[in-house]
């Protein structure tokens, strides 16, 4: 089964393992150097961070250095403090896994900005992050005395790793998860690593911080020689980066040096793509030597992977029984095969059950499936054993079905050159081809309906079934009409000038089935308060929806149906005689995601997307439309908008919006065409209808 | 982490499993079907105290809340046992031990500290579930007192509190936001006084409510043993007492002080710029570094040490500044209080625990002239007393950060202590004025320039978060503030102008273009005059029940707007707002737009005198934001002065 991995959380220096069978020798003691490394002086004179003005703090330099044989990380930083601000960078914390590592040799300094440095001398202590049972994360910590603008500051210790294997981390990873401290996602199973791996991760270089640097140095070594290499199997060294524009690390045999400078401070922004895949790092880890190379990686993991779900599917002859009792009459195919769908649909799908991890199941005697028929016995599975199910149930039917594996793109997209199967190509979908049409399903998702899968299985790379694996391909995105948000909207404007009434809001496609998912295992007034915040949201500040009904949030009907009753006050505004009203009464801030003119890093949505507002208003007795504003359009290729206002009574306005984002990446060079399109709805949004008043009527505003 | 294995659970926790549970409203997450406490207080002043607590699940939420126990291990109290179990509504039980409990020293803010906070879990729980927790802790206090802290976030149907005393040792009850029970109870002939109570409902939330523990009932049990080896307090000036005890010879200066005392002075020609020379250097030279050993929760490091490191907490920053003051002649006394107002007022009882931050009030010499000093206090022996918070970073000498004006605290002074309630600072304390001169052109552009003049806590609460901020977050602060009012425009330029000096006004000038600001509609422009900022304040309860409690705006403010707009040539205005104006009493608004030339001016004045309102006066106050808010949206048309053909 595939393990859950997180790398949240520890520095790469955690994930050291000392694969090859070379002995340790005794812990080196701690580098006693003569003297600290000399300051440059561009770096004394340094007043302000030119790549980052207004910084807090530059480092200057950081160094981390990792010996194999002596089991040992040194770290060096150089940090110069630019702003008050910057000062609390003066407290040094050094986090690390009691037992599995331990810290020493800790040297600080301060060298102020004038007069001699400062060797620091105080109190180190050591402070529990977590303790449970025998499991400890600890924090070395102490402050810098004396520290001023200006000052810089060098730190250095040694990360002394006591133990080999990741064993600790991955309780660790599994103790938080139980906690829900670790990002939640559902478990898939559905892949076992080889006892003997043939590649093996063994630490990351987090290249980019949230400061800028000027200059910094990885490297790896270990010390074997030519003997120790050729008996340790062949193992040789490689490496994948991330973000890295330029400076590739020197590889020997088992050595890996990088040396990089003017590194940018790391900014998040939203709609990014997962933070991983841009801030600068690079990966370091063993290759078998009997495995030639990338390609040879993945075509004899792809092989061992698709042997796997074919001895845990079995064979097709023995479930035609089972099958032919789930499509019962159904003669169509396509009907024949929604009916094996939906049976697998009402399995218990314990990859969404909240805190059953693998010791609770273990605790709870759920045992673990290891064949279809296991699945169907017990009632239960998780995703990978409902998706062999599925695909299995399907070939007994007569389909040409299989199961795919493909990098969910929720946390991280597919790097080819990173050669680790269960970390990358981490959940399963099936393909089966109906008509002389490939249908890509996900029946492990709960409520997912025939024909979706959930948008993280969605435009991404994907292995599948093959006599030559692997057989890489990209899983097809859905377009925007498969995640559309429709609103019809039946407001009343009030004397007051407020407004009233009504919205049903239809989710279809990948909008129903986040909110699906999001709401699994709420309850009513959970969802309700969640839908309510979501309406408010879109509306003016001030409004208020109440939710009146959800309908189908527990199945994988077509829609999900939400309606709610709406207030929006005093949106209807006097203008002397006249009274103005807003074209779309929607104007709440989540409508307009973009505020800032710059962004570092392209525009990544999870899926494409439609919305499309269908809005009545009816004009109390005593006011004509006037003015309404002309219909506008605006369309290209990664984005449509429009919007129509109608007279459909003297009395009513019909108002149509419809706002599409047809793609899912755009680059950064595209981002002010992206900002302005959604600034340009804004402003339509905002457009005015212009209402005379009868003689005698007056809006009546709500102070008077 | 390993699950704990199926057992029976205690035939309390079956019990109260058993009880039915009233209707209750839907948004419910649990109901605690008991809370019950019981001390026993030993000759030697060592507490004992057992509890149980049962829940029931009624929503998700509830599981998270309900289903963990924490409890802080410090220099003076133990964790001596814990246990949990839950029965769930398929009859299954689950039971938690202590040693599945995980530990963290980890506090926000702290850099070190010895204490440890021990949470237990109970796996499996579910909507439904019953859980309960019987706990064990031991502790002995500074001060010996017991607390009942019997009103929370969830509904309490029984609540049983206990405690025993050895012979000759005297409890006295203090009901804290909650009504003394008639007739009180009286002690049993063991030496055992019990309180039983009922009912007791949620703190619920509501739009800008006062904080929590200003709000909720609890019962705090003085005890006053016979031996005087046994501290207790009976009042605040025992706490008082106590206190100077404990930080008197910290506050002692050295050498090292006294000599950094005169540097700091040299250049300061009168006793204010002497002691505002001194305040500052505490303020922004000591950085906040907090470090908590055994006592340190409590009593500061000493102030040579501060100095020497150049780092400290809230108690040690106050502690230097006050042997700096002592080296130079000048006298001061620490105010211990709580960074939420609302905890302690005149009427509370002493307690140990009231409080949470230590700052300064600076005894003025009578050369120093008041004017203009906001945080000053006349106190009728000790005469004119300047508070300081020397944590807030900018904040300076002579006025109060937001959330200590009009709080209370405790004064230490001599070998005593006193409650003092500090200032809130007149309307001109806290202030805002915003300027605009801007250009509207024909296409709906609008041009200019913004210039916002913030005093007191409008310039302090933002001058904390640009100070630290980069240029970029500088710029991005700005653009999300116009996003909230502009829909597509572009900031050209922005400047903060003494940002470093807290003593001056925060200036802030921005100049932007909003494309599309006026809305083409036929042949009028669409103007909205109010062109950014708002002053409404949601206080819409949704629907829910009348209004529970007290309305907290924070502070006082004076705000005023003028934004001039040039109309663009050939347009005029078809006809203006009607200008508005608007008295509550705790606040007023007037606005009034007029055409002056080519020119719209619109103007606006928004005075806050009382910020903290009754509850009964909540419908008004919503009356009163509401009409803010439809004013903030008026908009007015503007014509072509020529031949007007509207659509």
């Amino acid at each position: 089964m595939t393990r859950k991995r997180s790398r949240r959380a520890l520095p790469a220096a955690f994930a050291l393992m000392t694969i090859l069978a070379v002995p340790a020798p005794g812990r080196r003691a701690v580098a006693q150097e003569p003297s600290w490394p000399p300051i440059m002086t561009a770096d004394s004179e340094m007043k302000d961070c030119p790549h980052q003005p207004g910084a807090p703090a530059v480092i200057l330099y950081r160094e981390e250095i990792t010996d194999v044989t002596t089991r040992t990380t040194s770290v060096f930083r150089r940090l110069k403090i630019l702003t008050d601000a910057g000062l609390d960078r003066a407290n040094i914390e050094i986090p690390y896994i009691a037992g599995y590592s331990e810290i020493a040799g800790i040297e600080a300094r301060v060298v102020p900005p004038e007069g001699p440095a400062r060797e620091f001398g105080g109190q180190i202590f050591e402070k529990t992050a977590l303790r449970v049972r025998k499991m400890r994360v600890a924090v070395k910590t102490f402050a810098l005395p004396d520290v001023e603008v200006g000052s810089i500051i060098d730190t250095r210790y040694e990360v002394r790793h006591r133990k080999s294997g990741s064993s600790a981390k991955e309780k660790l990873d599994e103790i938080l998860t139980g906690l829900g401290e670790l990002e939640a996602r559902p478990e898939e199973g559905g892949f076992t690593e080889r006892k003997e791996p043939r590649a093996i991760a063994i630490g990351r270089w987090r290249v980019q911080e949230d400061l800028f640097t000027k200059k910094a140095k990885f490297a790896y070594t270990n010390k074997m020689t030519l003997i120790q290499f050729l008996l340790s199997g062949g193992w040789r060294l490689a490496w994948a980066s991330v973000g890295m524009p330029t400076g590739a690390p020197r590889i020997g045999l088992a050595s890996a040096q990088l040396e990089v400078s003017d590194i940018p401070a790391f900014d998040a922004e939203d709609y990014m793509i997962p933070e991983e895949m841009l801030r600068m790092s690079v990966d370091l880890f063993y290759i078998h030597g009997l495995v030639e190379n990338g390609e040879e990686f993945w075509k004899l993991e792809s092989a061992d992977w698709q042997k796997g779900v074919e001895r845990f599917m079995g064979k097709p002859a023995k479930l035609e029984g089972r099958t032919r009792g789930i499509v019962g009459d159904a003669t169509e195919p396509l009907d024949r095969l929604k009916r094996i769908y939906a049976s697998v649909q009402g399995l218990r799908h314990l990859s969404y059950e909240k805190g059953l991890t693998r010791a609770e199941r273990k605790e709870r005697k759920i045992k673990d499936n290891r064949s279809v028929a296991d699945v169907l016995e017990r009632g239960y599975g998780l995703r990978s054993d409902v998706t062999r199910t599925f695909v299995a149930l399907a070939r007994a039917a007569g389909f040409a079905a299989e199961v795919i594996r493909v990098a969910a793109c929720d946390n991280k997209l597919f790097r080819k050159d990173y050669l680790s199967f269960s970390e990358q190509l981490d959940s399963e979908l099936a393909l089966v081809e109906v008509g002389g049409r490939n249908y890509l399903l996900d029946p492990a998702t709960p409520f997912c309906p025939f024909g979706l899968a959930h948008w993280s299985r969605t435009n991404t790379t994907a292995v599948r079934f093959s006599d030559a694996p692997p057989a890489f391909f990209t899983t097809p995105h859905f377009p925007p009409d498969m995640a559309l948000t429709q609103r019809e909207v039946a407001l009343d404007l009030e004397p007051g000038g407020g407004l009233r009434g009504s919205v049903k809001t239809t989710y279809t496609g990948q909008e129903a089935l986040v909110r699906r998912l999001d709401n699994l295992g709420s309850d009513d007034t959970t969802r309700k308060e969640a839908f309510e915040k979501e309406m408010t949201d879109i509306l003016p500040a001030g409004s208020a929806a109440t939710l009146t009904k959800v309908e189908d949030i527990d199945r994988s009907a077509p829609a999900l149906i939400v309606r709610y009753d709406i207030v929006i006050p005093g949106l209807g505004t006097s203008a002397g005689d006249r009274t103005l009203l807003p074209v779309s009464p929607l104007l709440g801030p989540g409508r307009y995601p973009f505020r800032h003119a710059e962004r570092r890093h392209s525009v990544y949505f999870p899926y494409p997307f439609r919305e499309f507002d269908d809005i009545v208003i009816t004009l109390p007795e005593g006011l004509a439309v006037e003015v309404r504003p002309e219909p506008r359009k605006n369309q290209d290729d990664f984005s449509s908008y429009s919007l129509a206002c109608a007279l459909v009574a003297p009395n009513k306005l019909h108002i149509q919006r419809d706002l599409v984002v047809k793609k899912i990446f755009h680059p950064v060079e595209r981002y002010a065409a992206l900002k302005a399109f959604f600034d340009t709805a804004r402003s339509v949004d905002e457009g005015q209808i212009v209402l005379t008043r009868a003689p005698g009527v007056r809006l009546t505003e709500p102070h008077q | 982490m390993p699950a704990a294995a199926a057992v029976k659970p205690p035939s309390w926790l079956a019990d109260e499993a058993a009880r039915p549970v009233p209707s209750l409203p839907p948004e419910t997450e649990a109901v605690i079907l008991l809370d019950e406490q019981s001390t026993v207080v030993n000759t030697k002043g060592v507490m004992t105290t057992i509890c149980r607590r049962a829940a029931r699940v009624l929503r998700p939420g509830g599981v998270e809340m309900l289903g963990r126990l924490a409890l802080a291990v410090t220099y003076d109290s133990k964790v001596k046992s814990m246990r949990g179990w839950a029965i769930n509504p398929s009859g299954s039980t689950r039971e938690a031990t202590m040693d599945q409990a995980l530990s963290s020293s980890i506090a926000p803010g702290t850099l070190y500290m010895d204490a440890k906070i021990m949470v237990l879990t109970v796996p499996e729980v579910e909507v439904g579930s019953v859980v309960g927790f019987e706990w064990k802790e031991e502790q002995k206090p500074e001060a010996i007192e017991d607390n009942c802290a019997f009103q929370g976030p969830f509904p309490v149907l029984r609540a049983h509190y206990s405690i025993s005393l050895p012979p000759g040792w005297e409890p006295h009850l203090r009901w804290i936001n909650w009504p003394p029970p008639e007739p009180g109870p009286s002690a049993s002939e063991a030496g055992t006084l019990s309180v039983d109570m009922a009912d007791i409902p949620a703190i619920a939330d509501e739009p800008l409510r006062p904080k929590e523990h200003a709000l909720a009932g609890r019962l705090l049990v003085h005890i006053k043993p016979p031996s005087p080896h046994i501290r207790s307090f009976s009042a605040w000036p025992d706490m008082g007492a106590w206190y100077a005890d404990l930080s008197g010879p910290r506050r002692v200066p050295d050498e090292a002080v006294s000599q950094m005392a005169r540097k700091l002075i040299t250049d300061s020609p009168d006793s204010l710029s002497k002691i505002r020379a001194l305040a500052e250097f505490a303020q922004k030279e000591i950085r906040y570094v907090s470090i908590r050993i055994g006592i340190g929760g409590f009593q500061p490091h000493f102030a040579a040490s501060v100095l020497a490191n150049r780092y400290g907490d809230c108690k040690d920053k106050s502690t230097l500044l006050a042997a700096l003051l002592q080296a130079v002649g000048i006298d001061s006394h620490f105010i211990i209080i709580h960074t939420d107002r609302g905890g302690v007022n005149l009427r509370s009882p002493v307690s140990l625990g009231s409080f949470n931050h230590l700052i300064l009030a600076i005894r003025l010499p009578d050369d120093v002239p008041d004017a203009g000093l906001d945080s000053l206090v006349r106190h009728p022996s000790l005469g004119q007393l300047l508070v300081f918070d020397p944590t807030m970073p900018t904040t300076p000498l002579g006025r109060l950060p937001y959330y200590l004006q009009d709080n209370t605290g405790l004064l230490v002074a001599g070998n005593s202590g006193e409650l003092l309630v500090l200032p809130r600072p007149g309307l001109e304390g806290n202030g805002i004025d915003r300027r605009g001169r801007l250009v509207l052109a024909g296409d709906g552009s609008l041009a200019g320039e913004i210039t916002e003049t913030r005093r007191g806590a409008e310039a302090d609460f933002l001058r904390y978060h640009i100070s630290a901020a980069t240029e970029a977050g500088r710029r991005k602060y700005l653009e999300t503030f116009l996003a909230r009012f502009l829909g597509s425009f572009s900031l050209q330029s922005f400047e903060f102008k003494n940002l470093e000096d807290d003593r001056r006004d925060l200036v802030v000038s921005y100049r932007f273009v909003a494309a599309g600001y006026a809305k083409r509609a036929g042949g009028y422009l669409v103007v909205r005059p109010r062109i950014l900022g708002s002053r409404a304040v949601d206080l819409d309860s949704k629907g829910k029940a009348p209004r529970r409690y007290p309305i907290d705006l924070e502070t006082t403010l004076f705000a005023r707007d003028e934004f001039t707009i040039e109309m663009p040539a050939g347009w005029t205005p078809d006809s203006l707002p009607e200008p508005i104006d608007l008295d509550s009493g705790f606040a007023a608004y007037a606005s009034r737009t007029e055409e002056s030339g080519r020119t719209l001016v619109y103007r606006r004045e928004y005075r806050l005198t009382e910020p903290l309102l009754p509850a009964d006066r909540h419908d008004e106050a919503l009356k009163f934001f509401r009409a803010v808010g439809a004013d903030e949206q008026q908009s007015l048309l503007l014509k072509t002065t020529e031949t007007r053909t509207p659509q």
